[in-house]
């Protein structure tokens, strides 16, 4: 789903604060190319206050369905489109919004002066903006040319900014005009960024070319100013839920890439068993880093001695140390009847979940070999399976390292690799 | 054996003291991927008094562009430009030169890893300015706040904390179903890069910017350089005008192009690469042989080991993983900026970006103008656009001027016998406000900066034509080409 501010709307609603007016709440346009679109689900109730970046509304266009944010805080006061309404015209009134703390049984309804606003009338326009809001002396948003109405809810002219220095071609046709400066900046309708006067604008409003003219382009330019986000497709959910799943599935399939190893530990060293199990996880963290360090000896201090690779293309042909060459999972403890798994979070993967699948792993091939070992209470198998990332040549000679660092740190009482 | 034990023994006992004092380290805001869009992200995240980390397991920052690909790539096309012009474009501006000139391929990587190494280092020497904390491994997510790292060094892994997160894994060189990329003889734009020995004959998949970047440096270097474009134009989202000059041109200079042809297939044999194409119109095949065969059809984005899976967000049919305005995925906190997600591919893009996204978690809001993003493409002479091209512009009905100034009237081309290219400006055709800028010209794309300053400020074409331009310099053909919008250029 997507999400999208609606900025131009709340904006609106913003400057009317102190005026006790409510603020009409339009369809908005998602997308340069949506002329109408349907209202999946309101988010507010009336009276519901919002906050902000809150959902006001789920709208639906005919490429997606968009979450319509809230840019303000506010109050929802009425809802004039209901859920499922469909083919709801940009820029028609969906629901009037009030500031918090608002009396909504005194509150005004706002004309709608966009749609009342009869089209073609550019020459008019400065007066007829006037008319339907007269309670408000300023207001940016209001200057939007009738004409345009029909592509965005947004305007693209605003009051001119007082401190702009002119452009060149502005100043010399003002100049021959005989416009003056004060003029200029009260009456012409700025649509260049942050209220600059633009020749297009002063163009319009000596009678050259029409107001329609420069809102069409300035409107096109401003449509091109976001990423159109009004047309993704996500991607297709693949049909395996997850990658552990897929993993432990081809597991059986594939017995080449896995090697189980059972140790036999004497718990005295240990805390007992639970100290053991605890441990068990840096263990096996440690025998991993022992096993690249033996590789990659210039690891061993630290990142601080990295070399600086020369060669840009032999770090391309030989697997980089960041290529893992085996994962370590399944880690069992086999500790009289008991069989517990622990969570190996250190190692890449989390514990697999196929429980039928753990069992057959998990059987403990000791117990059988060496009975009175298994049964004494000073003593644990630990079991993991090790997979092999087969794609790299030097995984098998990582995981002889990585098996005889396991002896070293936890001299075992016997070793068996099945 | 004995002494690597005795190593284990103490690794074994100090275990238990790391352990009592391990931490989780917490950030406000963690950077995965320390590219342009990246390292830039935490460098703003940082001067904006947050607590910033930035995690990337090249072992080196720049990503992409500043190891494998603008940089080395610019340094490699202006120091064989250099050769070329030696050797090829001397003599007729009274520079004899007495002996042989040639090329040392080993001399002009080393030059080439300088820049490079130049460049990265100095920005992990910002972050230490900015006070960025750099992690050197693979970050991957463990849920919507923790992301795992994996140091590259072999290190133990350990995770971090985050309030915010901004994502900028980038992309990668898209391959092409059934060809294998060995990065010797098939390579992508990080081989071609890195090539130890001129190929006598390269092919090249794909007439974009890589591709004709690439053709150009082993063209000048004397290999016998082949395109093949799929589509009938070379210069994917040129205007077409641009488009063609281009293709002239780099055909005067030796490039072959194969338009509107596609490849079945592509295989090594040996020491050589056999290319099967067709012809899309006529159905004709051939089998061209090659030294070295550069596969440059595009970039996808890549996430490989992020594990995006795991807080859920989501990837669009393309790949891309998927944001709203404010770079926001559907987790609140995590933004993605870059290659990785939508717009065009292109580092000055994805660095507003990390700009922007650092700016929202801080203060609700930024700002990046995508109708306003430059491209360029660095052969000679180079092309460069901003905003719209003629193609655009028909298809939206949208009535507009042509102002067109070839160089070979601009004083200080002529003086530099460097006249290739034109300026061209597409301005609305009653306001007069410019809607594109294209240029192909020597220095075009430090020239396109002022299109984009035009577009930026809503000029007309009036107002850069009134506006002083220093004689004699090459931007002149500039101010020419805004006033033929409107009116007559002066000196064409």
């Amino acid at each position: 789903m997507l999400r999208a501010s609606l900025r131009s709307s709340v904006r609106s609603f913003h400057s009317n604060r102190v005026y006790n007016a409510a603020t009409i709440f339009r369809m908005p346009a998602m997308s340069p190319t949506m002329t109408e679109g349907g209202i999946v689900a309101w988010k507010l109730k009336s009276g519901d206050k919002f906050a902000a970046g809150d959902v006001l509304v789920e709208v639906e266009t005919d490429k997606a369905t968009i979450d319509v944010e809230a840019q303000d805080d506010g109050v929802m006061w009425d809802i004039l489109k209901n859920d499922g309404d469909k083919a709801i015209p940009v820029g028609q009134p969906i629901a009037y919004l009030a500031e918090e703390g608002d009396d909504l049984s005194s509150l005004e309804k706002p004309k709608d002066d966009q749609a009342a606003a009869p089209k073609e009338e550019p020459k008019k326009e400065e007066p007829k903006k006037e008319e339907p809001k007269k309670e408000e002396p300023k207001k940016k948003e209001e200057s939007k040319p009738a004409s345009s109405s029909s592509s965005s809810s947004s305007s693209v002219f605003s009051a001119a900014n007082p401190k702009q220095k002119f452009s060149p071609a502005v100043e010399l046709l003002l100049h021959e005009h005989e416009i003056s400066n004060e003029d200029a900046l009260s009456k012409i309708q700025a649509s260049g960024p942050k209220g600059r006067i633009l020749k297009g604008d002063v163009l319009a409003y000596i009678g050259e070319i029409k107001l329609d003219a420069v809102s069409k382009i300035a409107e096109w330019i401003k449509s091109k100013e976001h990423l159109d986000l009004s047309n993704v497709v996500l991607a297709e959910k693949k049909p395996e839920p997850k990658k552990e799943d897929t993993k432990v599935a081809e597991e059986p399939a594939k017995p080449t890439d896995i090697l189980d190893l059972s140790i036999t530990v004497d718990l005295t060293q240990f805390d007992g068993l639970s100290g053991f199990k605890s441990y068990a996880p840096f263990l096996i963290k440690d025998a991993t880093s022992l096993a690249y360090q033996r590789k990659f000896p210039q690891f061993s201090e630290g990142p601080t001695s990295i070399p600086s690779s020369g060669d840009l293309f032999d770090e391309l042909v030989s697997p980089s140390v960041t290529e893992s060459r085996f994962e370590v999972t399944n880690v069992k403890f086999d500790h009289w009847e008991e069989i517990s798994d622990i969570p190996v979070k250190s190692v890449q993967s989390s514990q697999a979940p196929d429980d039928l699948f753990d069992e057959i792993i998990g059987s403990s091939p000791t117990s059988t070999s060496t009975p009175a070992l298994a049964k004494s209470n000073s003593l644990v198998d630990l079991e993991l399976t090790v997979k092999i990332n087969e794609k790299l040549s030097d995984s098998k000679e990582f995981i002889s390292y990585f098996e005889e660092a396991l002896y070293e740190l936890l001299e075992p009482v016997e070793k068996e690799s099945v | 054996m004995l002494r690597s034990t005795q190593v284990l023994r103490n690794l074994n006992k100090s275990r238990f003291n790391f352990v009592r004092f391990a931490s989780t380290k917490e950030h406000d805001v963690v950077v995965i991927g320390g590219g342009p869009g990246g390292y830039v992200a935490a460098i703003k995240a940082a001067q904006l008094g947050l607590d910033t980390a930035c995690v990337e397991k090249r072992g080196k920052l720049g990503g992409t562009c500043l190891n494998v690909g603008c940089i080395p790539s610019k340094a490699l096309l202006n120091n064989t430009h250099l050769y070329h012009q030696i050797k090829h474009d001397s003599e007729h501006r009274g520079i004899e030169i007495a002996g042989d000139v040639s090329v040392n391929i080993t001399k002009l990587q080393e030059a080439k890893e300088k820049a490079v190494n130049g460049l990265t280092s100095g920005i992990e020497m910002l972050f230490k300015k900015n006070k960025v904390t750099y992690y050197k491994g693979e970050g991957s997510f463990i849920d919507e706040n923790n992301i795992k790292v994996k140091p590259i060094d072999g290190a133990e892994e350990f995770d971090i904390k985050a309030k915010d997160i901004i994502v900028a894994t980038g992309s990668e060189a898209t391959p092409f179903p059934g060809i294998e990329i060995d990065e010797e003889r098939i390579v992508t734009s990080t081989g071609a890069l890195s090539l130890k020995e001129l190929p006598k004959r390269l092919a090249i998949i794909g007439g974009g910017i890589i591709g004709l970047e690439m053709a150009s440096v082993y063209a000048r270097l004397g290999s016998e350089v082949t395109i093949i474009e799929f589509q009938n134009a070379i210069g994917a989202g040129m205007d077409a005008e641009v488009a063609k000059t281009s293709q002239k041109i780099l055909g005067k200079q030796g490039l072959k192009f194969k338009l509107g042809t596609k490849v079945t297939k592509g295989v090594r044999e040996g020491d050589i690469v056999k290319v099967g194409v067709e012809n899309v119109k006529s159905g004709e095949t051939e089998e061209l042989e090659a030294d070295v065969l550069l596969v440059a059809i595009g970039r996808r984005p890549y996430t490989d080991g992020l594990n995006f899976e795991a807080v859920g967000l989501e990837k669009d049919n393309k790949g891309r993983l998927v944001i709203d305005s404010e770079y926001r995925t559907n987790k609140q906190n995590i933004r993605v900026i870059g290659d990785v997600t939508f717009g065009a591919m292109l580092a000055h893009k994805a660095e507003e970006e990390g700009i922007a996204a650092a700016e929202y978690i801080k203060k609700g809001h930024g700002h990046v103008n995508y109708g306003n993003i430059p491209s360029v493409m660095y052969t000679h002479p180079e092309v460069a656009w901003v905003g719209s091209n003629e193609q655009q512009l028909k298809e939206q009905g949208i009535k507009y001027k042509v102002g067109k100034y070839p160089f070979i009237a601009n004083s200080r081309a002529k003086t530099n016998l460097d006249t290739e290219g034109f300026v061209k400006i597409l301005a609305d055709a009653e306001t007069q406000r410019v809607l594109g800028v294209h240029i192909i010209g020597p220095n075009a794309g430090e020239m396109i900066a002022e299109g984009g300053l035009a577009l930026e400020y809503g000029a007309s074409t009036e107002d850069i034509a009134r506006t002083c331009h220093a004689h004699p310099t090459l931007s002149e053909a500039f101010k020419e080409a805004a006033l033929g919008t409107f009116d007559k250029t002066i000196n064409f």
